[in-house]
């Protein structure tokens, strides 16, 4: 299983079914902004969309620019009005010779250079960007360094280029990627194998090309999500997509559940990497009856926030086992990121006044530990003015990467696991049993998680605790109390 | 109510630290480095002092007067 989708597998067996009502749909998404940006970021949206985008929401112009599909007449327009120019030369789609070389000629010199990196970039504009004046460079936008690395590795490479490159040190390092011009020369099709043999006689070898690995961005929104994210939309694209066993139909009651099977794979993973709340919102809330289970929230400006279940006695520190959530402006997740004093206390005695001035911290911190660390040599007494000073300075201090409590409430919006119908509860069941199967780690990791918020849960049935059971999966046992 | 003997210490402790930090432009560690992590400890305790964070016993100005004829003599240098 994919960690990322490579495309929307509803839309586009909408697509492979009928044609007219995949554009239907999409034309019905152009209408909002929010959904017309969700087409723009997804890869196959085809071009008619686009334009219709184009002149329903002139503001996503840079957007679509940056699509492959873009439509050639809105860079044919940028070009003209001279607009939105650095979109149009990073675009993904090809633009004739004679169209970049009236680009080349009202850009300015980064552009220009800029344009060098573009594969169809003809040898001629190669060549004038090439005997531009760099004399202005700076360390901070050294241009000659971009043309040098953008020009070794062009396709349409110039011979009389590839030999005056030749005549440079080629260990410099150049282009957007900061290689080597010798390897740049190397990996490049267009330079001739006695040059290269030049090359590699002075110790260059040709390494991976690290691009060539690259996929395009992760697709978390899919298009066919807009149906049920957007009111406005209308209500006969939510049928039919339930009808294709979308994720979406299974946690909400108002929606039809489809007869068919639903997809295991596709359900988990979109459970997992988080598109949607549902799921949590669908099973952690009666936990909270349970007095073994507390429910966390960590905030950490370097691994971002989420929340957690602990549960006395089971091991579900794993990070397949935390989503990204915060209690932010969540309704259903309610709790205070604030230390009292003795937690304050606590951080502080934990670290060192030389580390704290070591990492340069503010006054207020250290004159807190200067108090906190010198208050049992009964020199002075601290008082309510005192101590409130060194709540807010710890509070300040400590608020990254804090954990705390917080405690979670049935959102309205969504049915509780108890109060599912057990046609959906059998769906979320299968789903699960199927996972387990699975041989990719991550996904089999989060149906078992799955597995045990089902088995904590004081209102499964013992239909479904059964099938738990036969599961034979250890934490899930453990969590059945077995 | 604070002694008053205790507050003009502790104000003039400030007014040395302010020196070393703004004028001569030290850093907190540059500071541990000349004198010593106690001595600063309790520079910080005169800052402590004056914001009425803390109520001083009498024991504390034996204490802070020696801090305050360290960071004299490290402002003269």
């Amino acid at each position: 299983m994919n960690s990322i989708w490579e495309a929307d597998p509803f839309l586009e067996e909408i697509k492979k079914s009928n044609s007219d009502l995949y554009i239907e749909y999409l034309n019905e998404l152009t209408h909002e902004i929010e959904s017309a940006t969700d087409l723009c970021r997804y890869s196959k949206t085809p071009t008619e969309i686009l334009e219709v985008i184009t002149k329903k929401h002139p503001e996503r112009r840079s957007m679509i620019l940056a699509h492959p599909n873009c439509p050639q007449e809105l860079i044919t327009w940028a070009i003209e009005k001279k607009e939105l120019t650095e979109a149009v030369i990073k675009s993904p789609v090809r633009i004739s010779g004679a169209v970049l070389a009236s680009l080349w000629q009202q850009a300015d010199k980064e552009e220009r250079v800029n344009i060098t990196s573009r594969i169809d970039c003809p040898t001629d504009l190669l060549m004038d960007t090439w005997n531009l004046d760099y004399s202005d460079d700076s360390l901070l936008l050294n241009l000659q360094e971009l043309v040098i690395g953008n020009i070794a590795a062009h396709p349409n490479i110039p011979k009389k280029l590839i030999n005056e490159l030749m005549r440079y040190d080629l260990n410099i390092r150049c282009g957007f990627e900061y290689r080597s011009l010798g390897e740049i020369l190397l990996n490049n099709s267009a330079v001739p194998d006695e040059v290269k043999a030049l090359i590699a006689i002075q110790g260059i070898s040709k390494q991976p090309d690290s691009t060539s690995d690259e996929k395009g961005d992760p697709i978390y929104d899919w298009p066919s999500n807009c149906a049920y994210n957007y009111k406005k939309v209308n209500s006969k694209f939510r049928e039919i997509f339930n009808a294709l066993g979308h994720p979406e139909s299974i946690l909400k009651s108002s929606e039809t559940i489809t007869t068919n099977t639903y997809n295991s794979e596709i359900v988990l993973q979109y459970w997992a990497i988080g598109v949607s709340e549902r799921i949590y919102e669908c099973l952690w809330p009666e936990l909270s009856n349970n007095s073994m289970v507390n429910f966390f929230c960590n905030h950490s400006s370097y691994d971002g926030d989420s929340t957690y279940v602990g549960i006395g006695g089971l091991d579900l520190s794993d990070d397949a086992f935390k989503n990204q959530l915060s209690d932010g402006d969540r309704q259903w997740i309610k709790g205070e990121a604030i230390l009292d004093f003795q937690d304050v206390k606590e951080e502080f005695a934990a670290r060192s006044f030389n580390e704290f001035h070591s990492d340069e911290r503010s006054d207020d911190v250290l004159i807190s530990c200067a108090i906190l660390e010198k208050l049992d040599d009964e020199l002075y007494t601290l008082n309510t003015i005192g101590e409130k000073y060194i709540l807010d300075s710890g509070n300040e201090e400590f608020q990254d990467n804090l954990t705390y409590r917080v405690s979670v409430i049935p959102n309205p919006s969504q049915d509780v696991w108890g109060v599912l119908d057990s046609k959906r509860q059998s769906i979320i069941m299968s789903v699960i049993e199927v996972a387990l199967q699975s041989t990719d780690t991550k996904f089999l990791k989060f149906a078992t998680y799955l597995g045990v918020l089902i088995a904590l849960n004081p209102a499964t049935t013992k239909e479904f605790r059964d099938r738990l059971r036969n599961l034979n999966d250890d934490l899930i046992k453990q969590a059945l109390g077995e | 109510m604070v002694d008053k003997d205790i507050l003009k210490l502790a104000e003039r402790i400030n007014g040395y630290m302010l020196h070393l930090l703004e004028e001569d432009e030290m850093s907190y560690s540059e500071i541990v480095d000349q004198l010593s992590e106690e001595d600063v400890k309790l520079a910080l305790l005169a800052q402590a002092i004056t914001d009425h964070l803390i109520d001083p016993k009498p024991a504390l100005y034996p204490i802070l007067l020696k801090v305050d004829e360290a960071l004299k003599e490290l402002v003269g240098k």
